[in-house]
């Protein structure tokens, strides 16, 4: 084994450049290998979440009717307002023939996002806010890369602490378990993370279907209990007229829009709210179609690369390998007469792809590492295209060496004396 | 009463050729004797290194015996015979091929750190063959910056370096001139009365006149 590794030791110092040349051309596939399986795994979760989403469904957006600000002052001088807004709120939330989606962008007040107190004594920033309510997280079906999604008891009022997601911008700045103090609707509050979420997370907003969440923190829309003071009740206020404010989703087709509008209409009757309106609607929501074709011919377009590029790779660096080998063979029969056996030949050249692929690996995946496109789902494919890389590069070198009358290479005439 | 060393029984080897199996060695019988120096001479393509690589266990033939004392090389495992190369042998192929990754020292060294020797006895070893062969200015030297006669010595010291009871030499003089062929031969003498059997391929006749025994190889080995 010593020899062997001095061996190893004395070719790479002898084959400097050609190793560099080599670790630095599988260090690049490796990291376009990553960068392409990152990117066809995202076009193929986001392709798969939009077709789960929006297939056969129709999307309506729902608003209250309160433009005029005295219309909307005096709904809110009516001693039962707060109550209408809730039973509203929660008849929606109960309805059987369409689901209600709770959605509304607004920025936070956060008193330092960086988590370090301000120099100039706690001036207020504004962060980018996405509030959701649970049926919304449930039929966007938010993933988290760290920590944890939402779940029911998120929603119930748990006095100053709101758990809150962040989107993936975040993961450097902060982590899961840190408080910010805040402000939400003029009320001090203190937002936990409890998770993060996927890059490129996606849901349809305001007409968008690609609306992102990587630069938001996701607040849950809570269902408060009856207020205590009038603070109280004027902060409900305004929560539940922003959480009345969203989208229905029904499954397409004229029976189903019948349906929902009579829903509706039955909502309107229970609870004394009637001034809501429609806009917007997107009854077939067939647009998401073009936006899938789109991705399937990314999709398509970056997988062919990416099998194209494997091949051309493993090809060239299969023939890279086999002609150093034919190189060598004449000094490997010099180390066989003077005592080296086959199988130590075979441990070295073993050990020197071994190092450089590994190598090569341990920087490619540095890299991705940095640029942020590591997974667990990555770093399985790419052990398993390095340890290919290995088999196969070592395969070509051993079979060589045992195909080669090794002898019979030492007396070929040629320049190397 | 000579004692032979190395015994060939019927030894038969072909190669595989584009277009059919060519045959080199052809029930070829022969016997080494201890202490001599034995050439075997034929045309080139006659089978006269792959003769002499199948006595050095470097290959194997296809059928027939290869007796080193009652040991039939033939049956030995890879180990086996890797250990009868370390241990028994010395080997100068026909063109030398010292290894550029390192200089004389550490040429001369190999079949030594192969044999599991110290350190300190390399260095020992080393020098003390260099010296009787007159290269110990040479140790420090890259294999590239030598002449064709200087890679010659290297390539036996190499040989010699651990004291091999049979010595291959694969036509040491074919392209020496005069001045180095004479030295070589002389080496070869010295070595063979230090008591190191010598066996050789050659063509030329004035080292076929120095050998104790000489083997013509004609078409087929025979």
């Amino acid at each position: 084994m010593k020899v062997i590794m001095r061996e190893v030791l004395l070719y790479y110092r002898s084959h400097k450049v050609e190793n560099i040349v080599f670790v630095c051309q599988i260090t690049v596939f490796f990291i376009l290998m990553g960068t392409f399986f990152a990117f066809t795994g995202e076009a193929h979760y986001g392709k798969s979440n939009i077709e789960r989403t929006y297939k056969d469904k129709a999307i309506y957006q729902l608003i209250d009717g309160y433009y005029d600000p005295d219309a909307f002052t005096a709904f809110r001088s009516e001693p039962n307002a707060l109550n209408i807004l809730k039973n509203y709120y929660h008849a929606l939330m109960n309805a059987e023939s369409f689901q209600y989606l709770a959605m509304f962008d607004q920025s936070i007040t956060i008193n330092d996002v960086n988590g370090a107190a301000d120099s100039d004594g706690g001036q207020l920033k504004e962060a980018e806010a996405f509030q959701m309510n649970e049926q919304a997280c449930q039929y966007f079906e938010l993933n988290v890369i760290e920590g944890r999604a939402f779940q029911q008891g998120d929603f119930d009022d748990n006095g100053n602490v709101m758990p809150v997601l962040m989107g993936s911008s975040y993961m450097n700045a902060f982590e899961v378990g840190d408080r910010l103090p805040a402000t939400y609707y003029q009320r001090e509050v203190e937002l936990e993370i409890i998770g993060f979420l996927r890059e490129n997370t996606m849901i349809y907003y305001n007409g968008n279907y690609e609306f992102y969440l990587d630069q938001y923190i996701i607040l849950p829309y809570i269902h408060y209990d009856a207020p205590q003071t009038e603070s109280d009740e004027s902060f409900q206020e305004i929560v539940y007229f922003a959480m009345i404010n969203g989208y229905i989703s029904i499954s397409s087709g004229d029976a189903h829009t019948q349906d929902m509008m009579a829903e509706m209409e039955a909502i309107a009757e229970k609870t004394g709210f009637y001034n809501y309106v429609f806009i917007g609607s997107n009854p077939n929501l067939q647009q998401y179609r073009g936006l899938i074709n789109i991705l399937n011919k990314n999709y398509d377009l970056i997988l062919s690369l990416l099998i194209l590029s494997f091949l051309v790779n493993m090809v060239t660096l299969g023939v890279q390998a086999y002609m150093m080998q034919q190189r060598r063979l004449r000094m490997m029969a010099i180390h066989y007469l003077n005592g080296a056996t086959l199988q130590s030949l075979m441990k070295q050249i073993v050990m020197e792809v071994l190092l450089v692929i590994g190598l090569a690996a341990f920087l490619g995946w540095n890299v991705l590492v940095r640029l942020k496109i590591s997974n667990i789902v990555i770093l399985l494919i790419f052990l398993m295209i390095a340890v290919t890389f290995m088999i196969g590069i070592s395969l070509i070198s051993i079979c060589k060496l045992k195909n080669a009358e090794l002898m019979l290479t030492l007396n070929q005439e040629d320049d190397l004396q | 009463m000579k004692d032979i060393i190395l015994e060939t029984k019927k030894l038969c080897k072909r190669f595989k050729r584009p277009g059919g199996t060519q045959t080199v060695l052809n029930k070829v019988n022969l016997q080494i004797y201890r202490g001599e120096m034995t050439a075997i001479r034929g045309k080139s393509g006659n089978g006269k290194s792959t003769l002499l690589n199948i006595l050095a266990a470097t290959m194997r033939a296809d059928s027939g015996k290869v007796l080193y004392g009652d040991i039939d090389l033939q049956r030995l495992s890879n180990a086996g015979r890797a250990r009868y190369r370390r241990e028994k042998i010395g080997y100068i192929p026909q063109n030398l091929y010292l290894l550029d990754d390192r200089n004389v020292f550490m040429n001369i060294a190999l079949p030594l750190q192969y044999a599991g020797e110290k350190k300190e006895n390399i260095r020992k070893k080393v020098e003390e063959a260099a010296e009787w062969l007159d290269i110990v200015s040479l140790l420090g030297k890259a294999p590239q910056t030598l002449s064709r006669g200087e890679k010659q010595r290297v390539a036996i010291c190499r040989s010699i370096v651990k004291i091999p009871e049979i010595l291959f030499a694969d036509e040491p003089t074919g392209s020496l001139d005069e001045e180095n062929e004479q030295l070589v031969l002389e080496m070869f003498q010295s070595l063979k009365i230090q008591g190191t059997t010598i066996v050789l391929t050659t063509h030329d006749d004035s080292v076929s006149q120095i050998c104790d025994e000489v083997y013509h190889i004609g078409s087929f080995g025979r």
